[in-house]
C-alpha cells in the first residue's frame, strides 16, 4: 500500500521588527546644501537683535550669542597649556581625509585630532583647541 | 539622512527625553547617528555614557568659535542623521536649529502654558522654512499623557486647539510611564533593551510617525 506524501510543515516567518535602517531615508546631506547658510544668516548679531525687538529671543544662551560687529576682531581666548611638537605619520588617506575636512570645515588638523582625542575621554582644555592662526597680528 | 530638531520655547516639555529616545531608536535600527546638545545643562552625553550601547554617540556642544550652523555642517560629513536638542526657551538658537532641520518636533504636554508655548514654537518653525525657503517637515507631540487606554478630555480638547492653529499632532502620543522617568538612572531604555515593553512599542510607534513625516517632507523637496 502506497504511503501518502506528508507535506511540509508550515514555518512560520520572522515577523521581529526590521533593525536596518529604511531604504526611504533620504541620503546624506551635503556640506554645500543651502539650508547650513540660511542657519548662518540667523546667527549673525543682527539677527540676534532683530529676534529680541520681535520677541522671538527671549533668553540668551552664552554658548552662541552672536558678537557685535565692533567685536569681531577681539582676539579668541588664548591656549593656556604650555605645547610640545608631535611628529607622527599617519597612513596616506587619513591624512586626505583630515585635509578634506579642513577644507569643508575650517577645523585645522591639529584641532581635527583634539577634538577626536577629547571624545576618547583625554582631558583637553577647551582654549587649547583655538586657531591662533585667526588671531590679528599685533 | 535627517536633521531632528526637539524645540519647545516652554521647559520641561519632554525634548529631552524624546531627543534621547530618538537616538537611542536609530542606534538599535543600526543608523549613524550624531547629536548637538544646545541645553547648557548637557544632559545628552552624560546620559549617553551611562549606556554602553550609546556611548559611541558624538555629542556636539557649541562654542564662541563652533557656531551651530558650522557644527552641523561638520557633524553632517560624517554621519548619516542628527538629533538638536534646544534649550527650554526661546532663544537665539531657537530658529537656527529650526533652519537646519528635515522635521521640528514640538513635545507639548497638556497645561495652558504647554499650548501656548507650542503654538508659539510652531509658528516660529513655519517662520523657520521660509527663512531658509524650503519646506520643514513638523509635529507636535503630545507627552506625558495617560498611558491607558482611555484618552482623558484634556488631551482631545489639546488636539482640537492645536489643530485650531494649523499644527499637525503626532497620532500617537508619548505617554507617562515610569520607564521614561527611570530611563536616567537605570540606563535601561525600552526600545533599545527590552523591545516588546509597552514603553518600547509606544516610542516605536512615535518614531515610525516622525519618519513618516520627514519622508513627506522629502517628497514636498522633490516636488518643489
Amino acid at each position: 500500500m502506497a504511503t501518502r506524501n506528508r507535506r511540509p510543515e508550515l514555518e512560520p516567518p520572522d515577523l521581529s521588527p526590521s533593525t536596518r535602517q529604511s531604504s526611504r531615508t533620504p541620503p546624506r546631506i551635503n556640506a554645500d546644501d543651502p539650508r547650513f547658510a540660511a542657519a548662518a544668516q540667523l546667527e549673525t548679531h543682527d539677527a540676534y537683535v532683530r529676534g529680541v525687538q520681535e520677541g522671538r529671543v527671549r533668553v540668551v544662551n552664552p554658548d552662541t550669542l552672536p558678537r557685535r560687529p565692533d567685536q569681531q576682531d577681539e582676539a579668541p581666548p588664548r591656549r593656556r597649556s604650555p605645547e610640545s611638537s608631535l611628529s607622527t605619520k599617519v597612513p596616506e588617506s587619513v591624512m586626505q581625509q583630515l585635509r578634506r575636512r579642513y577644507a569643508e570645515t575650517g577645523v585645522t588638523i591639529r584641532n581635527q585630532i583634539l577634538i577626536a582625542l577629547r571624545k576618547e575621554g583625554l582631558e583637553i582644555n577647551e582654549d587649547d583647541i583655538q586657531d591662533e592662526r585667526k588671531r590679528p597680528r599685533r | 539622512m535627517a536633521i531632528i530638531t526637539f524645540a519647545q520655547v516652554k521647559g520641561g516639555s519632554g525634548k529631552t527625553t524624546a531627543a534621547m529616545c530618538t537616538v537611542a531608536e536609530l542606534v538599535a535600527r543600526g543608523s549613524s547617528v550624531a547629536a548637538l546638545d544646545l541645553d547648557p545643562n548637557r544632559p545628552l552625553g552624560e546620559f549617553f555614557q551611562r549606556v554602553p550601547q550609546l556611548q559611541h554617540v558624538e555629542v556636539a556642544v557649541p562654542t564662541s568659535e563652533r557656531r551651530v550652523s558650522a557644527l552641523v555642517r561638520e557633524l553632517a560629513t560624517r554621519h548619516d542623521n542628527i538629533v538638536i536638542d534646544l534649550m527650554g526657551a526661546a532663544t537665539n538658537d531657537t530658529q537656527v536649529a529650526m533652519a537646519l532641520a528635515d522635521l521640528v518636533i514640538v513635545p507639548s504636554q497638556m497645561s495652558g502654558t504647554d499650548l501656548k508655548c507650542g503654538v508659539e514654537t510652531w509658528r516660529q518653525a513655519i517662520e523657520a522654512a521660509e527663512i531658509s525657503n524650503r519646506p520643514i517637515a513638523r509635529g507636535v507631540l503630545l507627552a506625558r499623557t495617560s498611558a491607558g487606554a482611555l484618552r482623558p478630555r484634556v488631551e482631545s480638547f489639546l488636539r482640537e486647539q492645536y489643530k485650531r492653529v494649523g499644527a499637525h499632532v503626532l497620532a500617537t502620543a508619548f505617554g507617562d510611564r515610569a520607564a521614561w522617568k527611570e530611563m536616567t538612572y537605570s540606563a535601561h531604555i525600552p526600545h533599545l533593551h527590552d523591545r516588546d515593553s509597552n514603553a518600547a512599542r509606544n516610542f516605536i510607534s512615535v518614531f515610525e510617525e516622525m519618519m513618516a513625516l520627514i519622508q513627506s517632507g522629502a517628497r514636498e523637496v522633490a516636488a518643489a
